[in-house]
């Protein structure tokens, strides 16, 4: 089953989000609404941080099999990585640091390839990570809410953050 | 702008509960926020907060949720929710928070919990 929509990347949509993601629910009977409505929410808001007047995010959410994968597009800024490091350079892949730290948790992020970065949430606090910011609190809360998460480059085209609940 | 936090002191607590707001978000919570701040005098230790009419909270919500339980419990004192609803319980059990933040079912309850 797949269900695509486009929004204005503007917060104030959070509340037809949610009108359709009852809907999504609804016909995917495999999630409930709440969690459903949380993740992508979050990840929409994160999308609308990074976007400016006039862009939209297209969220994709699709069923296969036990798991669900969400997609939800920015306009292209993404996420940030070291300064020292180009993504698109295959010297980087496999790198990781510690992008925040929240009490006793880090979010690591790696460079999985040069088109991807993969996120996952550490116990192992070994050094300090940037100050949490709000957008990092909405990423520890996707990370805390599904089984994977990642964040694609799409060269000429729209990144997403992908999801799998 | 439309004050959306009620406030009832009582002797051993503030009470704070919301009007009109079903939703404690990205949309919301910064302004309920400084509406908490703006109501809590600097003598209020112990505080309530009422959530009954509350449907959805984000992370930018229990952010601000957590920012009064700091200011209350860096004066000794202590934070109470109640009226959670079992999708905002849900969620609270999604983001690992229900041994964060005490609950109970009613006002009345919360207050003697913070009286005994």
């Amino acid at each position: 089953m797949l269900f695509i929509k486009s929004f204005q990347a503007d917060t104030i949509e959070t509340d037809n989000l949610a009108i359709w993601l009852e809907e999504v629910a609804m016909a995917l009977e495999s999630i409930s609404y709440h969690k459903l409505r949380f993740v992508v929410h979050e990840a929409f808001v994160n999308a609308c941080k990074f976007s400016g007047d006039n862009h939209s995010s297209i969220i994709v959410v699709i069923r296969h099999q036990d798991k669900l994968e969400i997609a939800i597009t920015d306009p292209g800024k993404g996420f940030e990585i070291p300064q020292n490091l180009d993504h698109f350079d295959a010297a980087a892949i496999g790198f990781k640091w510690n992008l925040v730290t929240d009490r006793n948790t880090a979010v690591i992020a790696e460079i999985r390839d040069p088109h991807t970065l993969s996120f996952h949430l550490s116990t192992e606090v070994n050094e300090p990570g940037n100050e949490l910011r709000e957008n990092h609190r909405g990423l520890i809360s996707i990370l805390k809410a599904s089984r994977k998460l990642s964040y694609h480059f799409v060269p000429n085209s729209l990144n997403y953050l992908q999801i799998t609940c | 702008m439309t004050q959306h936090v009620k406030i009832l002191n009582q002797p051993a607590c503030s009470v704070l509960s919301f009007e009109g707001l079903k939703n404690l978000d990205a949309n919301s919570a910064h302004r309920v926020k400084a509406e908490i701040k703006g109501l809590l005098s600097d003598e209020t230790i112990n505080a309530v907060i009422d959530l009954s009419s509350i449907q959805f909270i984000d992370s930018t919500g229990f952010g601000a949720l957590i920012s009064v339980l700091k200011t209350v419990k860096g004066r000794n004192g202590n934070l109470i929710l109640t009226g959670v609803s079992s999708e905002v319980r849900e969620l609270m059990d999604l983001m690992q928070l229900l041994n964060v933040f005490q609950l109970s079912d009613t006002v009345e309850e919360a207050i003697s919990k913070l009286n005994a």
